[in-house]
């Protein structure tokens, strides 16, 4: 009798502690991850408004237990198909379709911090740190902040035009929205 | 007492799992799996569909059946071919400067520049024709998306009809019509150079 008094408690302390997270998906018409690039020649952007994401959020601690943002790097449009098609081919998106980050614990209490992450784009995972600004509310969470990538750290050959490779930066800024999950 | 605490925690710690999700699970949520990049684009130039579309004649060839990884060879070949366009297009262009001057020369009275003329106006003709096919017949890209209004891809495409045409005219005029000739020969160069000066990356 005793042991079943002890299980219960164990299974509603759990049934609690789950109780206390809850989901967000990124809602991607309200959201977006843009890169900036350089050629000797002119510098162009590339926007992404099919951004994928979940945070796993804690209520109770007011903190993201997990933070899961993916993008297909066919969706980066900098309104120059030939360009677009040339990133697809030094990216090798048929075999690394697309790029993701992931990091956990983000206290929301604070509205903006650096944090460290992962990254993983051309099928190679570093750990980057990044500015972070957020605000949470009981409608949803927005998160924004910006980092720079340097593609051959990412064994990404750089594209040339007219024997000029592009600068081997990449500044990465992204604005994005999430809601509750049912 | 030790069995019971050793019962609890083992439920305690089962109980989370259930629930915990890892970085992989997470991802899977997403469903980018759903959605993997098409091996060929929707859109492509008619001489890379005959040789590259679904049924293509390279399809033939089982070294180009169409799979992930006979496209992405098929990328690194148009990668190549496009760069090849790209030299041999300045390569032109220098032939049709040149041809500028000479045939302007020629043009007034220089006969002796003619068999010069016509040298350099075969290897620009052989240059100009090798560059375009180099283009038509590379490999189709990944995407090809329909960017709304201007943009240097569309240009280059146009002054590609232009100058496609003004260089068969050219040729065709070269023995009887000068004054026709010469008309169609700055139509070439000039559309020609705003197509390859125009092109960004």
């Amino acid at each position: 009798m005793k042991k079943l008094g002890f299980l219960l408690i164990a299974l509603l302390i759990s049934i609690d502690l789950m109780a206390q997270n809850q989901s967000y998906g990124v809602v991607t018409n309200q959201s977006s991850i843009v890169y900036s690039a350089k050629h000797l020649l002119h510098s162009w952007k590339g926007v992404n408004r099919n951004v994928l994401g979940i945070a796993v959020v804690d209520q109770q601690k007011q903190q993201i237990e997990q933070l899961a943002i993916a993008a297909k790097v066919s969706e980066f449009d900098s309104k120059n198909s030939n360009r677009d098609a040339h990133a697809l081919e030094v990216l090798e998106a048929l075999s690394y379709p697309t790029v993701k980050f992931y990091t956990t614990a983000i206290d929301l209490k604070q509205s903006s911090s650096i944090i460290e992450g992962e990254l993983t784009f051309h099928g190679q995972t570093k750990t980057i740190a990044l500015q972070l600004d957020r605000s949470f509310n009981k409608e949803g969470l927005r998160i924004s902040g910006n980092f720079a990538v340097i593609p051959s750290q990412y064994q990404i050959p750089l594209p040339s035009f007219l024997s000029v490779v592009i600068e081997d930066l990449l500044e990465v800024s992204f604005e994005l929205v999430l809601q509750p999950k049912d | 007492m030790k069995k019971l605490a050793t019962l609890i925690l083992i439920f305690t710690v089962c109980w989370s799992g259930v629930f915990a999700q890892d970085q992989e699970e997470l991802f899977a949520q997403l469903e980018l799996e759903t959605s993997q990049t098409p091996l060929l684009p929707k859109r492509m130039i008619f001489t890379q569909r005959i040789l590259w579309g679904e049924n293509g004649l390279m399809r033939a060839s089982k070294k180009f059946e169409l799979s992930k990884e006979s496209r992405e060879q098929e990328l690194k070949i148009r990668r190549q071919m496009l760069k090849a366009h790209q030299l041999i297009g300045y390569a032109t262009l220098a032939g049709m400067v040149a041809q500028g001057v000479i045939g302007g020369k020629l043009y007034n009275g220089r006969y002796d520049l003619k068999d010069t003329h016509e040298t350099i106006g075969n290897l620009t003709t052989a240059t100009y024709f090798t560059g375009a096919a180099l283009a038509l017949f590379a490999p189709p890209p990944l995407i090809n998306k329909k960017v709304k209004g201007f943009s240097s891809t569309k240009l280059h495409k146009t002054m590609a009809t232009i100058h496609m045409s003004a260089m068969i005219a050219t040729n065709l005029l070269a023995e009887e019509e000068k004054s026709a000739h010469r008309a169609a020969a700055y139509t070439l160069f000039g559309s020609y150079a705003v197509a390859v000066l125009s092109f960004k990356f």
